[in-house]
């Protein structure tokens, strides 16, 4: 071929390359950095799954590049594996670029050798270059392509303008590929002997040497290498018989040579060749030294240190990503609040506005405050898959899983399960066995996702005190683990029975996580989430504010409750009168008509004296604020004392004032109290005579052996199916909608708090409640909350709280993860899922409230 | 002649048959477990298996069972 056609050819054509190596190599750090595209990237094996297209042009050509799940060998096992070898031996791509690790040669050029045996353009990328220099390894590169045949290319795939080789060397490629052509590999007489055999044979059968050269197919028939059996089943039988006649001859007299199967003969001529190879190339190899990765290994991975330190890191994810963001929450919580204050005073009252302030800001907003924690945890869960520290983690647990049935490998999905469920189903791509895949993956779904964790952030932080919340978060996710552990080890014993895998793993070094990744993947998992919001979940807020606000009550009997608000209003009025008379004598006749609680106000002897009753009781007020002092401490009893004092002062000057006073202030609360009373009687109703109301009544019995009878959640757990942070929004959203104008903008923590659902069954003694800045707790313990509900003190029902939490944490993965399941296992596989997640959920739930309500 | 399972941690030894079939034996050629190859062993993990070895300069996990089929001296 004359170079001038070549370059025609590459001129003109798109060349389509792709990027083929052991797994861990860096074939998507590169692929990344030639297309500008951003896959994801880790430190352990297995992170690509599926082949991913993208291109990029250089010097005006343009070039295809597709990165493939890494391999070992073209004799692939899992399924992410075949993928890699399907499209390389079916598909044929122009060109392969297989990215070894340059501190790791031996074992990379495995690959490489099979490739070359195939016979397809090949160049090398020697990755991780610069690793090998901190080593000190040095190759001769020259030597290393005469003698191996193919182009080599040192690369640093973490650092973009190292490439500018490789991609020169992609795009004149085929004015090269001719000159490494002529070296050939291999394998010793008798190997090839027997080659020369089945050759022999291929060749008579037309139909074969088309498709591939025949002296690769009659290697692979010596491996008995499962694709290319399978491309014998296209010829007739005779020929596939006669040709499984000689393999079984020549397996026979190798075996008399080597007393061993044919492939180890040939595995270990691949070896011997490399060997070989590497003896010629390498310039420099320093003495195996202890090395980093070592030294921490020894602390981690210690017998004694190596458990505690696993579960010290997983509960450090928790605490960073529920405590540490707990303020930031609380912070985007205050911004959305006032935002809703803005809009509430902006907009003229109507359906409008009570759809954005209640259905929008309500139910998106109730999902974004959550984006700092969200962001946090899949910062941590990067750092960990960066580091290197997950196949430590399948090394530490491998004995426990194994016991279940299962393999260390399977841990992984699941620990990329507490980021979200979709990359943790394609994750179990890299089990080699069908059965423990399907296993895994329904373990899985029980491993508490990001999405998960605003409805425990949101009920803990209502209902349990600051100072358990991480760990109540923590059990919930611990129980998680239990139940997805327990579900493998019953599918194990009774469906899916199969001898778990081999536990063949490669402990990669360990890694500093390039910024650029840490970033790019958290900018990407926030803008999913962030995505969603504005996607799905606004779309259910809007539904279900719809579906809370309508129908709207009859007028009959919004007659009802203006009259009942009307009767109040009057009997408070006379009672005001009553007061008048005392601040102006000369009002001997009621007037219909006049609002006496106005009358009273205005009243100059009234002003006087309330001014003065005012001021001391504000003073106090501040000063018990200033000092957050407790309603039970010594400075607030003399503080209260000299109140009292100042007060028993105003008295003398005019009791009949200060009395009637006192008097006033305390029926006009009574009575606000009372309207608001008959206010939120309405506004319940309302809501339980609306569609969602309907709808959460009809499903509620469902749930009230595990506690939550109550529609709210009824009808937000339906919706969470949508997505499970979509729970957390409709509840912003149910809660939110028909609530007071007037009332200052309460948050759904508090409205949760307050909601008789989760009050204990029976109040507590005022005696027991103190009260600091403003908030209720318990003398003896001051984190513990306590509600004033209707002038009785209740206790949160932590049980019924936590039952719920198990349930949101167990029940039905959201939509897109049954999208993947499909896709990944199957209808049948699906279907189960469904029905034992629910049946789990509901099962377990009701187990620890019926439990839990013994002893409480 | 002994049991890979059998070495002790931070022990050296050379690789003198791979006694076991199929998927296994596949996976562990392929990954330079073959014979010759030098292996160490580095650590056994906390309770006790899999263990971890050195072969061809990189770390590979192994568990105790499958060790037993790996014959060194
Ligand atoms: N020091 C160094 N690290 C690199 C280089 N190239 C990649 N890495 C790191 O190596 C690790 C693996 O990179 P990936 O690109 O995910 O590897 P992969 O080959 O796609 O892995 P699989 O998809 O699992 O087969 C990451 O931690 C990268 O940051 C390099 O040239 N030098
Ligand atoms: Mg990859």
């Amino acid at each position: 071929m004359s170079n001038t056609v070549a370059n025609k050819k590459t001129e003109k054509k798109t060349i389509t390359i792709c990027l083929a190596g052991n797994p861990n190599s860096g074939k998507t750090t590169i692929f990344n950095a030639l297309t500008g595209l951003n896959q994801k990237v880790g430190n352990y094996s297995g992170v690509t799954v599926e082949k991913k297209q993208g291109g990029f042009t250089y010097n005006d050509n343009k070039i295809n590049v597709i990165d493939l799940p890494g391999t070992y060998s073209l004799s692939a096992y899992s399924m992410e594996e075949i993928i890699a070898r399907d499209f390389i031996i079916t598909e044929k791509p122009d060109l392969v670029v297989d990215i070894v690790d340059s501190t790791n040669l031996e074992r990379s050029l495995y690959l490489a050798v099979q490739l070359k045996e195939l016979g397809i353009p090949l160049i090398i990328a020697l990755n991780m270059s610069d690793m090998a220099e901190k080593q000190n390894l040095k190759f001769d590169v020259n030597q290393l392509e005469t003698l191996f045949g193919a182009k080599f290319v040192k690369t640093i795939g973490t650092k973009k303008s190292s490439l500018e080789d490789l991609k020169k060397a992609i795009v004149s490629f085929s004015n090269e590929k001719t000159k490494f052509n002529n070296v050939e590999i291999t394998h010793g007489d008798y190997v090839e002997k027997s080659i020369d055999m089945l050759s022999a044979k291929i060749k008579d059968v037309v139909s074969l040497d088309k498709l591939y050269p025949v002296k690769w197919l009659a290697l692979k028939v010596l491996e008995q290498d499962e694709k290319v059996l399978e491309i014998l089943d296209d010829v007739s039988q005779t020929d596939k018989q006669s040709i499984l006649n000689i393999y079984n001859q020549e397996k026979e007299k190798i075996a008399k040579e080597y007393n061993e199967e044919p492939e180890t003969v040939i595995a270990e001529g691949r070896y011997a060749f490399i060997n070989g190879l590497l003896k010629e190339c390498t310039i420099s190899t320093l003495e195996t030294r202890k090395s980093i990765t070592d030294k921490i290994d020894k602390i981690i991975l210690n017998r004694v240190l190596g458990l505690p330190i696993f579960l010290l890191i997983m509960y450090g994810i928790f605490y960073v990503s529920v405590d540490l963001a707990s303020p930031l929450i609380d912070y985007v919580d205050g911004l959305f609040g006032s935002l809703g204050e803005a809009v509430k005073a902006g907009m003229g009252e109507g359906i409008l506005r009570d759809l954005i302030t209640e259905g929008i800001i309500g139910g998106v907003g109730g999902v974004m405050v959550f984006v700092p924690q969200i962001l946090i945890l899949f910062l941590c869960i990067s750092i960990l898959e960066g580091t290197g520290y997950l196949a430590r983690a399948a090394f530490v647990i491998d004995k426990l899983m194994h016991k279940v049935g299962l393999h260390g490998k399977s841990f992984i999905p699941m620990l990329i399960g507490f980021g979200c469920t979709v990359p943790a189903i394609m994750a179990t791509r890299t089990l080699e066995n069908e059965n423990d895949r399907k296993t895994t993956m329904l373990a899985s779904t029980f491993m508490s996702c990001g999405a998960r964790l605003p409805v425990y952030v949101l009920i803990t932080g209502a209902l349990f005190s600051a100072r358990v919340a991480s760990s109540v978060i923590f059990a919930i996710y611990l129980i998680g683990i239990a139940v997805g552990i327990l579900t493998a080890k019953l599918l194990k014993k009774f469906v899916y029975k199969s001898q778990a895998a081999p536990l063949v793993m490669e402990l990669p070094p360990y890694r500093v996580p390039t910024l650029n990744n840490v970033i790019r993947h958290m900018g990407e998992k926030a803008w999913m989430y962030l995505k969603r919001a504005g996607t799905i979940i606004l779309g259910v807020a809007i539904v279900f504010w719809f579906l809370t606000s309508f129908p709207k009550i009859s007028e009959k009997q919004e007659a009802v409750f203006t009259n009942k608000i009307t009767n109040v209003k009057n009997t408070y009025n006379d009672k005001f009168f009553s007061i008048y008379q005392k601040f102006d004598t000369s009002a001997e006749t009621k007037t219909e008509k006049t609002d006496f609680s106005k009358a009273v106000e205005a009243n100059q002897n009234y002003k006087s004296t309330f001014l003065k009753i005012d001021k001391v009781n504000k003073d106090f007020k501040n000063a018990v604020k200033k000092g957050k002092l407790s309603d039970n401490s010594a400075a607030y009893k003399t503080l209260a004392a000299k109140r009292d004092e100042k007060l028993h002062v105003i008295k003398q000057e005019n009791p009949v004032y200060y009395n009637a006073v006192v008097e006033y202030l305390k029926l006009k609360s009574a009575k606000k109290e009372t309207i608001a009373g008959i206010n939120l009687e309405k506004v319940s109703f309302e809501k339980r005579n609306s569609f969602a109301g309907r709808i959460g009544n009809f499903i509620a019995p469902v749930f009230a052996p595990m506690g939550v009878d109550d529609w709210k959640i009824g009808i937000s757990l339906i919706a969470g199916f949508a997505a499970k942070e979509v729970f957390v929004g409709t509840l912003g959203t149910v809660y939110a909608v028909g609530e007071e104008e007037d009332e200052e903008s309460v948050s759904l923590r508090q409205r949760i708090l307050k909601d008789p659902l989760f009050l204990s069954r029976k109040p507590i003694s005022k005696d027991l409640v103190a009260k600091t800045g403003g908030k209720y707790h318990l003398i003896n313990d001051k984190s513990k909350k306590v509600v004033l509900v209707n002038g009785k003190f209740y206790r949160p029902n932590l049980l019924v709280a936590f039952a719920l939490m198990i349930f949101v944490l167990l029940y039905l993965p959201c939509m897109a993860v049954v999208g993947v399941y499909v896709k990944e296992a199957g209808w049948k596989s699906t279907w189960f899922m469904l029905a034992y997640t629910t049946v789990v959920a509901w099962g377990i739930s009701t187990l620890v409230y019926q439990i839990g309500r013994l002893f409480t | 002649m002994k049991l890979l399972n059998q070495l002790k941690k931070g022990e050296k030894a050379k690789i003198n048959k791979v006694e076991c079939t199929g998927e296994l034996k596949k996976r562990l050629t392929e990954m330079g477990v073959i014979k010759g190859a030098a292996v160490e062993v580095l650590k056994v993990a906390p309770l006790g298996d899999p263990i971890e070895i050195s072969v061809k300069g990189y770390n590979l996990s192994v568990r105790k069972s499958e060790a037993k089929k790996i014959l060194v001296d």
